[in-house]
């Protein structure tokens, strides 16, 4: 509509001014006056004016304004676009319009029966109640974790195959810094390779590990190591040489996991940008991996 | 089972699933596609056997009219709603899979669609169930007037009328919206196509040539007008000459095309005077003092806002952007799904 646009040597100045003036311009410079530019436009001689006067808060709000100084920038020729850019500056909207009426904060009192058969308003207590009950629920698990943490890291010996990964389930809500207060368990060094331990900050708090593996030998071909730390809420799966899913979970923020298993492992990570991988003590970047939000890479 | 987990690895979209154009608009990220509503169908070996899909959108839409046998380009809605679901479900998931690139399970998002308002309850259903063919997780309607209006930002929400003028492909939306909600609406099946198609009429009837779709939307885009204007614009076309046989190349000018167009121009002129008809007095003041809106891809039509300017004596104003206007008021309401209810349709 508005690819009309004509020579206008005078309209275009360096420094911007308000569109009314550049309108009232043009339009003496065409000896109309301001009742003519109101019967073709279709508005009234005081909206036109308010326009020229660059009185805005007469007029309706930006959609129409915009409209208005368009239509009247096509009937005098000119180009609306530099127009509709001043006017835009010198309107201010603090916020996008509300595009729903607020829900009515008094109850209608209705009888029970017609409120169940409309169904359309339930009471905010109601909404909230299953996220409440949830919220209640994570805390006594989580508080019962806490103070029963030392029975609940059972270690789950799986049968041992050529990889034979062992799987030590923590909580993912417990912050690092309660696993010290973990018991060190009687170690027997060399057999850490295939052991999901959760990462302990302290380094020699690292080598404590359950002796219950006499038969996963440290000495395995393709032994790796991930150390995995979550910046934020992300879903990791990790598969091992034989394709066997060795760890799949939702880490959360200030997690971290060290996996050990047979390479080449193929990793995929949702949402890459929360996790920092390193692979045998080497940081690797996802960047060049993901696509989208997820990583997908082999690591060897 | 895996539900709540394909809905965490999917988008919100909302999609305007027009009968010429699909927009979709993802939370967050804004219009990310935008593509003819086109499907081609390829189909090898006699009747009965296995249809597959040769192309989707732009690609599909360059193929109608210059397909072989095996090949079929379908556009699968028609007048606003869905005239082959099955196509519109595989179009839909096409475009679903788009955009979600590749994903470890397939997508499962909630998506918003804008139905006409004149669509019947078997049309908004037909819709429904091809989005969750495609995979939504859930599906909300919107009206399209109501759409075009929050898309258009106008004051929607205030105790103060606005009228709303949709062209679209299909059909042509009328609404007189406030309060949030849609106080009249009627919807008329003229819009682009029909434009179109009048202006293919007009020149076989005066010319005796044959020109094809694709043509016919070319000459409507560049010199098309609604309106009797100062200047006179010419265009070149080639077509078949019906007579002879052979093609041939004319000349038509703007007012020709004028008066091809008068028939669909005027079923549109006299629906939103309908709609005026039937506005309340206070809303129709409202809109007698700031005007009504044009959106849709007809906005685009040179003088249409002159026309109904001069047919209604009301100021009429064309939307930014109007092609995109529905689409962008859905993705609106898709980002305050969560805290609104009410401009949703239920049925």
């Amino acid at each position: 509509m508005s690819e009309e646009i004509l020579e206008t040597p005078t309209e275009i100045g360096p420094l911007p001014s308000f569109p009314g003036k550049q309108l009232a311009a043009a339009r003496e410079e065409k000896g109309l006056s301001v009742a003519d530019v109101a019967r073709s436009l279709r508005l009234s001689v005081r909206q036109i004016e308010a326009i020229e006067a660059d009185d805005f808060d007469k007029l309706p709000s930006k959609t129409f304004l915009r409209g208005f100084i368009r239509n009247y920038a096509k009937l005098l020729q000119l180009d609306p676009e530099p127009l509709l850019l001043v006017s835009q500056l010198a309107v201010t909207q603090p916020q996008p319009q509300a595009i729903s009426v607020p829900l009515g904060q008094l109850e209608f009192s209705v009888s029970r029966s017609q409120r169940t058969f409309s169904g359309t308003r339930t009471s905010p207590w109601l909404k909230y109640l299953p996220a409440a009950l949830l919220v209640i629920g994570v805390l006594g698990w989580a508080t019962f974790e806490l103070l029963h943490g030392n029975d609940s890291t059972t270690v789950v010996v799986k049968p041992a195959g050529d990889s034979a990964a062992m799987v030590l389930p923590l909580p993912p809500i417990q912050p690092p810094a309660q696993s010290e207060q973990q018991p060190a368990v009687p170690t027997e060094s060399g057999s850490a390779e295939s052991v999901v331990v959760p990462a302990i900050k302290d380094a020699g708090a690292s080598t404590a590990v359950p002796a219950t593996t006499p038969e996963t030998t440290a000495a395995q071909a393709g032994g790796a190591r991930i150390k995995l730390s979550f910046s934020g809420e992300s879903w990791i799966e990790l598969k091992d040489k034989s394709g066997r899913t060795i760890y799949k979970q939702i880490g959360q923020a200030g997690n971290e996991q060290i996996i050990t298993g047979t390479s080449p492992l193929a990793l995929t990570v949702g949402k890459a940008a929360n996790v920092k991988v390193i692979f045998n003590d080497k940081p690797i970047d996802l960047v060049p991996y993901t696509s989208g939000d997820v990583a997908r890479l082999t690591l060897n | 089972m895996f539900g709540f987990l394909r809905g965490y690895f999917s988008t919100d979209l909302a999609i305007d699933l027009g009968t010429a154009n699909t927009l979709i608009y993802v939370r967050g990220k804004g219009i990310v596609l935008d593509e003819p509503s086109v499907v081609a169908i390829r189909q090898e070996g006699g009747p009965a056997s296995k249809k597959t899909i040769q192309a989707v959108g732009k690609e599909a839409k360059d193929m109608i009219g210059r397909t072989p046998g095996s090949i079929t380009a379908i556009r699968p809605m028609k007048d606003g709603v869905i005239a082959d679901f099955t196509i519109t479900e595989q179009m839909l998931k096409y475009f679903i899979k788009k955009i979600h690139e590749s994903r470890l399970l397939t997508p499962a998002p909630r998506i918003i669609i804008c139905v006409p308002c004149g669509s019947t309850q078997v049309e908004r259903r037909a819709i429904r169930e091809s989005a969750i063919g495609a995979g939504a997780r859930q599906v909300y309607l919107i009206e399209e007037p109501m759409a075009a209006a929050i898309g258009a930002d106008l004051p929607v929400a205030e105790a103060t009328g606005s009228m709303v003028v949709d062209i679209g492909g299909g059909t042509t939306e009328v609404g007189v919206i406030s309060l949030g909600g849609v106080v009249y609406a009627s919807s008329v099946r003229v819009g682009g196509d029909k434009f179109d198609e009048a202006i293919i009429n007009y020149i076989r009837r005066n010319y005796g040539m044959l020109i094809g779709d694709a043509t016919a939307e070319n000459i409507k885009k560049e010199i098309g007008s609604a309106f009797p204007g100062s200047e006179v614009r010419e265009m070149e076309v080639k077509g078949r000459n019906l007579a002879e046989g052979i093609p041939r190349s004319f000349t038509i000018s703007s007012n020709e095309i004028l008066e091809a167009l008068t028939e669909p121009l005027n079923s549109i002129v006299s629906a939103v005077k309908s709609a005026l008809e039937q506005t309340p007095p206070e809303l129709g003041a409202d809109i007698a003092e700031k005007g009504m809106v044009l959106t849709g891809g007809g906005a685009l039509l040179r003088d249409i806002d002159r026309l109904l300017m001069e047919e209604t004596g009301l100021p009429v104003i064309v939307a930014d952007d109007p092609l995109t206007c529905v689409v962008r008021g859905s993705g609106r309401a898709l980002e305050e799904m969560d805290k609104l209810g009410t401009v949703f349709t239920n049925d």
